[in-house]
């Protein structure tokens, strides 16, 4: 279980955090909600362990492997779509699969400026897919995927995910139904 | 052969021809040998530089040398770069070298390099000088301009360090790199050549362009100028071939 307790997070004199708590079950999906600027990035961040709160703690990551889709796709501009989910470690056949699954078996090869914004957030999230984790954070995961890409990725995901939580945000109600995640506002 | 070839090789015969005319009209015009020789004369006082053992030797200990200070100028300069980039303290201590290196004129190097080492080397020492603050800035904010999302990425998936520095950092680093080590190349000759010239090191193509300057053999000097420029830009197409097969490896 990951438990956030009481965090707080500001950037200088901005707050964008304050006392947020949260329990995380396993086969707990949670969407953040909340308006832009509000810090729901930022949690994520503290979640990733790319930051640590000013006050208050989260339990539970310590020993977890998280994977993620970012906002950006982050995708290596020198590595083709494959390469770019092999370089974090994860299995070649592993990534087919994934890659597959998305629509995007034949663009394996290609370098990611080949691919439209589509095709590109799809092969961010078959990168987070591929690697080894224990629980799944996605961050606007669907932005730029047009309605039926939508459907076909949060089918996959959800399929892959099993019992792992996943902690997403997302400014679409519809979108956290399609994966089935509980709504809570930051 | 493909036809971008045939067109290319086309293109640098009909530039090079054009050249070679302006070339004969201005010594036509000029009409005195000793100012601007014709081309023949060049190309004949090239034969001649070929027929003789020092001007080979002079190619051979040029190229070594000038060489040796591009190999040590840019293995210093990307181990500078690294550790500037790491460590506050030490760029804060050889930035303002960088600095005065690239401010001084490269004559009062060599005049002072003349003074504290031995002419054969001379060349060597002058090329590094000038390669090094080429290679050290361009690896340090190749390393600064690393995006951070990328290394967030690599921290989120434990990928291990070295991983990092040969999958991620270097990849990032080696198209600003490969552009400094192409125009230092020039650099190197062009400066190594004229410390040749200042300070005469036995077998060097800067003392047979000093002797040729001497005797008033110009027609000599106008070969040996481009003996000098032919060399770098062979050595240059090398380093860029070298550089395409890194990249598309």
């Amino acid at each position: 279980m990951i438990n956030i307790n009481n965090i707080s997070f500001s950037y200088g004199e901005k707050h964008v955090i304050k006392d947020f708590s949260l329990k995380i079950a396993e086969r707990d999906r949670v969407c953040i909600f909340g308006e832009s600027g509000c810090g729901k990035t930022t949690l994520l961040r503290i979640l990733l362990g790319l930051e640590i709160p000013q006050s208050g703690k989260v339990d539970g990551i310590e020993t977890l492997k998280p994977s993620v889709v970012f906002q950006e796709n982050r995708l290596l501009p020198f590595k083709t779509v494959l390469q770019n989910i092999t370089v974090i470690g994860a299995d070649e056949n592993t990534a087919r699969f994934h890659l597959s699954a998305l629509g995007l078996s034949d663009v394996c090869n290609e370098y990611p400026a080949k691919l439209s914004g589509g095709m590109q957030r799809r092969a961010a999230i078959a990168r987070a897919l591929s690697a080894e984790y224990d629980y799944l954070v996605l961050d606007e995961p669907f932005s730029g995927l047009d309605k039926n890409n939508i459907i076909l990725a949060a089918r996959h995901i959800s399929q892959s995910l099993g019992d792992r939580p996943l902690i997403m945000v997302s400014h679409s109600v519809s979108e956290a139904e399609l994966l089935g995640a509980r709504i809570i506002n930051i | 052969m493909k036809q971008s070839n045939v067109k290319k090789i086309l293109k640098w015969t009909a530039v090079s021809l054009l050249w070679l005319a302006i070339w004969q009209l201005s010594a036509a015009a000029v009409g005195q040998e000793l100012l601007i020789p014709y081309p023949k004369a060049a190309f004949f006082a090239f034969l001649e530089l070929c027929e003789t053992a020092d001007f080979w030797l002079a190619v051979l200990f040029s190229m070594l040398r000038i060489i040796v200070g591009y190999l040590l100028g840019v293995t210093v300069g990307v181990i500078g770069a690294v550790l500037s980039s790491r460590f506050a303290v030490f760029k804060a201590v050889f930035s303002p070298v960088l600095h005065l290196v690239r401010a001084v004129p490269v004559a009062s190097f060599i005049i002072l390099a003349f003074v504290w080492i031995k002419s054969a080397y001379i060349s060597v020492f002058i090329s590094f000088l000038m390669v090094l603050p080429m290679i050290w800035s361009s690896v340090e904010s190749g390393i600064e301009n690393i995006d951070r999302q990328y290394l967030e990425m690599a921290e989120i998936y434990r990928i291990s360090p070295l991983k990092i520095l040969i999958k991620i950092k270097i990849p990032f680093i080696m198209p600003s790199f490969i552009a400094a080590a192409v125009s230092a190349l020039g650099f190197a000759w062009k400066s190594g050549v004229a410390a040749e010239v200042i300070c005469r090191p036995a077998s060097s193509l800067g003392r047979l362009l000093q002797d040729a300057k001497l005797y008033l053999e110009t027609p000599r000097v106008f070969a040996l100028t481009a003996v000098v420029a032919v060399l770098s830009l062979l050595l240059e197409i090398a380093v860029k071939r070298l550089a395409r097969r890194f990249l598309n490896d």
